[in-house]
Order: C-alpha cells, then structure tokens, then sequence
C-alpha cells in the first residue's frame, strides 16, 4: 500500500529509517521521479535521514525494501509538515525471512 | 512474513533463466512488456502458477528455517552453549527459588549479552560485517555434596560439612564469544554487501521501471483529483471510483507503447 502526500508544495522531504529491538538490517531504496528512477539508496545511504528536495509539479515515489531478522522496523517519510510511516514487526527469529516493502508517493501541487 | 508481490516478481526473474532472459525493448507496449515480464493478469503464458509453486515453497523452506536456532545451546543436554541465539535479549535473569526444576535445585542465573559491544565492535560497518557476540554468564546455585563423595562419608561428616556450605559456594561465572562473518553464523548483516548486489541486479534485470512508468499514470490521475474539493488522500485505496480508474488505465496501457510514455 502506497502512502500518499499529495498537493505537496515545493520543500524538502526526509526519508528515517528507524529499527527498535532487533539485530541488523539490510536497506535498499529507490526514487522515482515522473515515473523515472532517479536514484538508489543503499545501506550507508540511511546512516542519517535522506533529505530529498521536492520541486513542484513532479511526481515522487520512494520505495524502501528492508530486509532483517527479529526486531521492528519503521519507514518514515515528513515532507510539508506532515507525517507518515510504514511499520513491519519482525518475527522472534533471527533467520532474515522478514521483508518490508515501504512505498510512498508525492504528488506536488499543480499550477493553478 | 510478507513477501510482496514486486518481490516475487523480481526473485523469478533472478532465480529463473527463462525469465531473466525476458526483457522488455521499446517497442513493446506496456501491456506486452508485463506479459514478457510474467506480471500477474497480463499474457497467457504468464507465469503466474510457476511463481505461486515457487512461493509456497519457499514458504515451506522458510517455515522450517524458522524452527532451526542457531547456536550449540540447541544441542539437548550440552554444556556448551552459543552467545548467539536467534534472539539475544540485552540481560536475561532467571531465578528458580520454588525448586521446579528436574533436580529439585534453586538458583539464580543472570546473561549479559554483548556486553562489550563497544569496544569489540567500534563502528556499525563492523557490526555488520564481523559480530562479535559474547556473553557473560554468572548462576548461583544452592550447593550440594557432590553425590559420590556423600555416599562415602557418615551421617555425622555430611551434616558437618552441608553446615559449612554458604550460600556462594556454587557460584559459576563463564564467557561465550561466537565470531560470526560471512562464512560462520547467519548474521543477516555480514551478507549485506551480497545481498544488495543481488537486490540491485535483480531489480536491474526485472526492468521494474516500466512498471513504474505505468504506476506513475496513476500518480498523475490522483495528482490532478487532488486539487478537487472533498478529495482525501488516506482514502485513495478505498476510493470508489478506483474500478473505473484502474479500466481507464488498463485501456491506457492497452494502446500505448512503451516509448511514448511517460506522458
């Protein structure tokens, strides 16, 4: 499920990662622009928030997939002041099966 | 454990020979492209009952993984045990004081784990590539005359010395360390390296940019009802126009190649 950010004014977004209780995780991200990819995260990439500069009237979509083993983790995007999270709780092993797919779009506003 | 469908998607195109060789080139239509691809609905050869069979196999690998721990403190009645679990609480305290154990024994048993975590393991590429688990271990518990000492001694010799028994004359304290790196343990971070190559070919070989392109026309539709009063974006999965939108888009990617898009 996508979360949506729409009439979106230009601004920054940021994109935290955040892990409570568990071992390691594996990230990879993907940004799309206008339906194009634009660039990959990798893990070093999520050592510190991802600021991302949304210019009007584009379209974003960033998908982050985790990969980890016990634990929870928690994909959260902020982008004009607003808020949204996806959250997977891993299983109590510790054997890598648990894998979150974290979609979210940003739909700009459009000019008048 | 959840395992989405642009997962499985891309995993088939890895694992599968026939399908990895599958690309899409501009001059396949969207529709056309998704069929080569094997996505779910499009073609009739699509692959959908393969990726289903691989899926539920998968499963059942997986289900079986999850019942194996890890470590030599799965072997019943060893000594030996494994500072690495397939769950490492920080502290784990264990005190038996009503005697329901086996041996009618009562103690007390307190694990550190990782303990030491900053100083053997001083950055997180370290922690991820090399662990350095360990835990320190100290039990207390109530002392006993060791069984065939006791049968040796009278009745007089045992009281005297069961008397002289304190309470921390049974007292063990013991060090675990597990080394894992790529090649011991199952520590999901020592493969990180791989398994981003893997995650980057296989979304490479996927070609899952033309279905972003495609998810992008929705993008594009929901971006311009946005601007419309009463619109809510929390509710655009349930939104009751979306059968129409999705037959309005399934037209679209009918009749439009791929090299006109995006709009």
């Amino acid at each position: 499920m996508t979360n949506y950010f729409t009439n979106v004014p230009s601004g920054d977004a940021q994109i935290t990662v955040t892990q409570t209780d568990g071992t390691d995780v594996v990230l990879n991200g993907f940004l799309y622009i206008n339906g194009e990819e634009d660039q990959r995260w990798t893990q070093s990439s999520f050592d510190q928030p991802i600021v991302l500069s949304v210019l009007s009237p584009k379209r974003y979509r960033i998908i982050v997939n985790a990969i980890f083993g016990t634990g929870s983790v928690t994909i959260t995007v902020d982008v004009a002041g607003r808020e949204k999270s996806t959250t997977l709780t891993g299983d109590a092993d510790d054997n890598g099966e648990d894998f979150l797919d974290a979609q979210f779009a940003i739909l700009t506003e459009l000019p008048a | 454990m959840r395992i989405p469908f642009s997962l499985t998607l891309l995993f088939m195109a890895l694992l599968q020979p026939a399908y990895a060789n599958d690309r899409c080139d501009d001059t396949m239509t969207i529709e056309t492209c998704f069929a080569t691809l094997g996505v779910r609905g499009y073609g009739e050869n699509s692959p959908n009952n393969k990726s289903l069979v691989s899926t539920e196999n998968q499963s059942s690998e997986s289900s079986k993984l999850a019942k194996t721990n890890t470590g030599a403190g799965t072997i019943a009645g060893s000594l030996i045990t494994s500072a690495l679990n397939d769950f490492n609480p920080k502290i784990q305290l264990l005190a038996n004081s009503l005697n329901l154990s086996n041996d009618g024994d009562s103690g007390l048993q307190i694990d550190w784990n990782n303990v030491l975590n900053d100083i053997l393991s001083r950055t997180p590429d370290e922690i991820n590539s090399v662990g350095n688990n360990h835990k320190l271990s100290v039990a207390r518990n109530n002392a006993w005359l060791f069984e065939p000492l006791e049968s040796q001694l009278s009745d007089a010799q045992k009281s005297q010395l069961n008397e002289e028994l304190g309470d921390f004359d049974d007292v063990s304290i013991s060090f675990h360390w597990s080394l894992t790196s790529q090649s011991m343990g199952r520590k999901l971070g020592s493969h990180n390296d791989l398994i981003n190559r893997l995650f980057n070919e296989a979304w490479t070989r996927a070609d899952v940019a033309k279905a972003y392109k495609t998810q992008d026309l929705v993008d594009q539709l929901i971006q311009c009802a946005a601007s419309n009063e009463g619109f809510d974006e929390n509710k655009i999965e349930q939104t009751p126009i979306s059968d129409l939108l999705m037959q309005q888009i399934e037209q679209v990617v009918q009749v439009v190649p791929v090299q006109q898009y995006p709009i």
